[in-house]
């Protein structure tokens, strides 16, 4: 993942945000994930507006973590909600080229 | 003499129309529901002609009356069931609704027996007003809670702990009765001031718990059966593989199954499927250990999905042919999410019962 790439969220699950907890809801198989507060508020902003550093830096703000820490939990964070389905990275032409 | 009450419930008209000695209990808990005229809209119309009558009309259904059967009970249970069938933005909840000095709604669920009611009442000694006291009708699309019938339903045996105010009413032999249980209204004995009128914004809810690491909601379910559903109920009973028939209590002439469910055996679509059957007047659910209110109260917080879970359990109105489930299209973990998304500006809690006066402390201190 490069810091500039910019996720969004998908349309696959149905959304309900709980303030303390956010629930996701896929209807086709039934399956439900919990987001806890650190990965609620990486969710929240994957709107392709922000960047994985424009993500870093709201943790660092949001959780008082450092940065080393920050980035390497937004990472994290990324890969496994893109591997559900539920943000996704569209790849830029710099990147495919 | 036959009179006919028209009423506006969750903004579904129903018009009642019968004898004042049947219809007076429902009257009374739903008067404040009452209109003049015949509501706009289709009204559902229920019709008994006389207290002898051997059926009576719900809506273009003839309904034979069941000989021997409380009268009163059959009407409330289609006037209920044509209620909750039509309502579609609103969950019935079982719980207990008051309104803070703030002007928020406050929830208190829990199990039959774990002082939901006790403690209501207590509250109201204390700057609380009275939304509801058994059903909590809560906007899905709001996270309002509105006001539901101004009465409680009290046991005169003395075996519930009353403010003494309540105690005098609950004595009181010209006040109805239903399931064994007497109608008070609230604002009779506190005065009218004590009931809130206005749907309140949800701010807190608190579920009452035993001490004793029961499981809530899930042990024992009280099962209310009408006499032509005796043999069906328990021929169906023991082909459910985890459902144990405990006992059987003939009050008010219902049969009160008390059946002990094993979830770990008991596929939940399986007991939902009797719960549906026409023979089901109502059901409760208990831990089946009766809460000990000589010990500690103590309350903790909850994760609001935790408490959805347990409201959802609970939600009068979720029968498969009623209109908010055809919204979900019979999906109960899509109405488990909005119930729980109408809780995220609400602070949740587990109350361990105890003495009612430090449970009703650490309620109060909650909403100051």
């Amino acid at each position: 993942m490069r810091p500039d790439d910019r996720p969004t969220k998908t349309d696959r699950y149905l959304v309900r945000d709980l303030a303390d907890e956010l629930v996701l809801y896929d209807a086709e198989s039934k399956k439900f994930h919990v987001l806890n507060a650190t990965l609620r508020e990486i969710f929240l902003h994957c709107d392709g507006q922000h960047s994985v550093d424009d993500l870093t830096r709201i943790l660092v703000q949001e959780f008082e973590v450092d940065e080393s820490t920050a980035r390497r939990d937004t990472i994290e964070i990324l890969d496994r909600l893109i591997d559900l389905e539920i943000v996704r990275v569209e790849q830029s032409e710099a990147a495919s080229t | 003499m036959l009179t006919t009450y028209h009423f506006n419930v969750l903004h579904i008209p129903v018009t009642l129309r019968g004898p004042d000695t049947v219809l007076a209990p429902i009257v009374r808990s739903y008067g404040r529901f009452l209109s003049q005229d015949p509501p706009p809209g289709d009204s559902h119309e229920i019709r008994i002609e006389s207290t002898r009558a051997e059926s009576f009309t719900d809506g273009a259904e003839v309904v034979p009356v069941i000989r021997g059967g409380n009268l009163t009970l059959q009407i409330y249970e289609r006037f209920l069931t044509a209620v909750f069938d039509r309502v579609s933005t609103h969950a019935v909840l079982h719980a207990a609704a008051l309104v803070d000095a703030r002007g928020d709604a406050l929830l208190i669920a829990g199990p039959s027996g774990f002082g939901k009611t006790s403690l209501t009442l207590e509250l109201l000694c204390r700057d609380f007003r009275f939304l509801s006291d058994d059903y909590a009708p809560i906007d899905l699309s709001t996270a309002r809670v509105e006001p539901y019938p101004r009465t409680v339903g009290l046991l005169p045996d003395g075996t519930v702990r009353l403010p003494p105010r309540f105690i005098d009413a609950a004595a009181d032999p010209t006040h109805p009765r239903m399931l064994g249980k007497v109608l008070i209204d609230v604002g009779e004995v506190l005065g009218d001031a004590v009931v809130a009128d206005e749907a309140a914004r949800l701010g807190h809810v608190v579920i009452l718990e035993s001490g004793d690491g029961a499981e809530p909601y899930r042990s024992v379910v009280h099962l209310g059966i009408w006499p032509r559903g005796r043999e069906g109920a328990g021929t169906l009973l023991r082909s459910i593989p985890g459902a144990e028939l405990l006992g059987q209590d003939d009050r008010d002439d219902i049969s009160i199954l008390r059946i002990r469910l094993d979830h770990g055996r008991l596929p939940p679509e399986h007991f939902s499927e009797l719960l549906e059957r026409d023979f089901v007047a109502f059901s409760e659910t208990s831990p089946g250990v009766p809460a000990d209110f000589r010990s500690t109260p103590n309350l903790a917080p909850l994760k609001r999905r935790e408490a959805a879970v347990l409201l959802c359990r609970e939600v009068q109105n979720r029968r498969r042919r009623g209109r908010l489930m055809q919204a979900y299209e019979g999906d109960t973990t899509r109405l488990f999410l909005d119930v729980a998304a109408a809780l995220a500006s609400a602070r949740c809690f587990r109350l361990r019962v105890g003495d009612f006066e430090t449970m009703a402390n650490h309620v109060e201190g909650l909403t100051r």
